[in-house]
């Protein structure tokens, strides 16, 4: 049975998978065995997510490093004065 | 095991194109078709098939000469010879650990594979086999190249092969890695959604990689889609794999209120009658001086380490989740490489599964051995299976030759507490009937009672 909550997440699901589609590139896929479509869906969306991820703590660990190296410039910058 | 004499395909070996497996007499071979030529010439030139041999990932192969490679069928590119595995196991007979330690295992070659250019175009559970306590790929043709933007074929069949069994088996029972025995490819998702606790939907990876992941395939499972227009980076893909690592590492497993150090020490032997036991162990071996043996009623594997220190590999098998559990964590702390820890129900042992029974072996068709152990085991058979002794001993027959066998006599305190809620029907449990019983598939050889108690050690041949 179909209950609010099962359909919320349906929909969820539903509206995550139309905007990774809109987001795709073309490139043939060669396997033996079956991927299987929903299977494939949540791998793009899932990854994606998890890569978005990835990219971000590298650029934010990039932010400190840079911040960091700014204000170490400026105390050594300080201590020659 | 028992293997065709002449050129025979293997039977559970038909479902890639890429190849097969067959026999040449007592030899497997694996033709490579030339359809595959391509990945495999990347997968021996591109430095990924000398890596993973080196670090035991992957099962070394030579390649034939002309003459050898003449027996291949049509369309063949090369014949190579694996390197042979000594027993073939598989994940019904694999305790949480061995599971465990294969899809690592897996996700180690599908990274190691993209370092060099390749993918897994398959992740099943049956590629992987066990040599001393390393899980390795055998199926040599499971790398294809990989192209940027691919996103990983074998991601479900990941899912169905090792993270749904492992979390069922971590959060649910252990026993439920029994579903294999049903379900030839993996945990379907939307069962292991089913049977989970609520709380694994409160963990990312759980709730993505299994609930939503079931979700999407019953949401799509009509209406096809074109993969061809989807596309995955490769910093995405890494990411999904070192979160598909990092969930099964976060998996673990005990027994219930127990603690291992402790465990399974509920036996009423004194020390010296072990120590007793242990020296007829260690005689029976060098007596018949097997190549391979099977202890049927292992428990933790004492036993069987006394064979696998003799250079001899046992597998050492027990019904008990727990007790394999623990057999092979020690195997794996003291690298004891000739012991093979598995999971079996003696009264319902391995059957033929698949494609006309013919995938996956039983537990006889993998024998028989040289010699068995049947210690402490009968009176388990016989009284809480209600199997006759004369049954018990013609399935012994059926597996080995030499054959080291306790018998438990009723008055024995563990018998006693096997019929203490039950009615005693067993009148035919006598130790006259039990050598009467053998006799009619094994010689007598050697009686031995164990000392400072009532039990006795046989050792027997074949007739």
């Amino acid at each position: 049975m179909n209950t609010p909550m099962n359909l919320f997440s349906s929909l969820s699901v539903s509206a995550i998978v139309g905007v990774i589609i809109g987001l795709s590139f073309p490139m043939t896929a060669h396997a033996y065995i079956d991927a299987g479509s929903g299977s494939y869906i949540i791998q793009i969306i899932v990854a994606t997510f998890l890569g978005g991820l990835f990219a971000i703590k590298i650029f934010w660990k990039k932010i400190i490093l840079f911040a960091k190296n700014l204000f170490s410039k400026g105390d050594k910058h300080d201590t020659t004065k | 095991m028992t293997q065709p004499s002449s050129t025979t395909a293997m039977p559970g070996s038909f479902r890639d194109p890429s190849g097969f497996l067959f026999y040449h007499g007592d030899k497997l071979y694996r033709q490579i078709n030339n359809t595959y030529r391509q990945h495999y010439d990347l997968l021996m030139n591109s430095g990924l098939y000398s890596e993973l041999t080196e670090k035991r990932l992957l099962i070394p192969h030579h390649e034939e000469r002309p003459a050898t490679a003449s027996r291949a069928a049509s369309g063949a590119y090369k014949v190579i010879a694996p390197e042979k595995i000594p027993f073939i196991s598989y994940p019904y007979e694999w305790c949480f650990s061995q599971l465990k330690d294969a899809a690592l295992a897996t996700l180690e070659i599908q990274k190691r594979a993209l370092d060099h250019g390749m993918s897994l175009k398959d992740s099943s559970v049956y590629n992987i086999q066990f040599q001393g306590n390393n899980p390795v790929l055998i199926d040599t043709l499971s790398f294809e190249q990989y192209r940027e933007g691919q996103p990983w074929i074998a991601y479900r069949q990941f899912c169905q092969h090792f993270l749904a069994p492992l979390v069922l088996m971590s959060y649910r029972d252990i026993r439920l890695n029994q579903l294999f025995r049903i379900y030839i490819d993996g945990i379907p998702l939307d069962l292991a959604s089913k049977l989970l606790p609520p709380r694994t939907r409160l963990k990312f990876s759980l709730l993505s990689h299994i609930h939503l992941h079931a979700k999407s395939q019953k949401h799509y499972e009509n209406s096809g889609i074109n993969t061809s227009r989807r596309t995955l980076s490769r910093v995405a893909l890494t990411a999904l794999i070192a979160n598909l690592e990092a969930s099964i590492r976060n998996l673990q497993w005990k027994p219930a209120g127990t603690e291992w150090a402790n465990y399974y020490e509920d036996t009423n032997y004194t020390r010296e009658s072990f120590d007793h036991k242990k020296k007829i162990v260690a005689d029976f071996i060098r007596a018949c001086s097997p190549k391979t043996v099977w202890d049927l009623g292992a428990n933790t594997g004492e036993f069987a380490f006394i064979v696998g220190d003799k250079g001899i590999p046992c597998v050492a098998f027990d019904i008990d989740p727990a007790a394999v559990e623990k057999c092979y964590l020690d195997c794996r702390a003291s690298n004891r490489t000739n012991i093979l820890p598995l999971i079996n129900d003696l009264t319902n042992p391995s059957p033929a599964l698949g494609w006309a029974n013919e995938e996956r072996c039983s537990l006889r068709e993998r024998g028989p051995v040289d010699a068995c152990l049947a210690l402490a085991l009968v009176h388990h058979l016989a009284l809480t299976n209600n199997v006759p002794l004369d049954r018990i001993a013609k399935f012994f027959s059926s597996l080995c030759t030499w054959l080291l066998v306790e018998f438990v006599p009723k008055s024995d305190s563990q018998v006693r507490r096997l019929l203490a809620s039950r009615e005693d029907i067993f009148d035919h449990y006598t130790q006259d009937d039990f050598e009467r019983d053998f006799s009619k598939h094994f010689t007598i050889e050697r009686r031995q009672p164990i000392e400072s108690s009532e039990r006795m050690l046989y050792t027997m041949r074949r007739q």
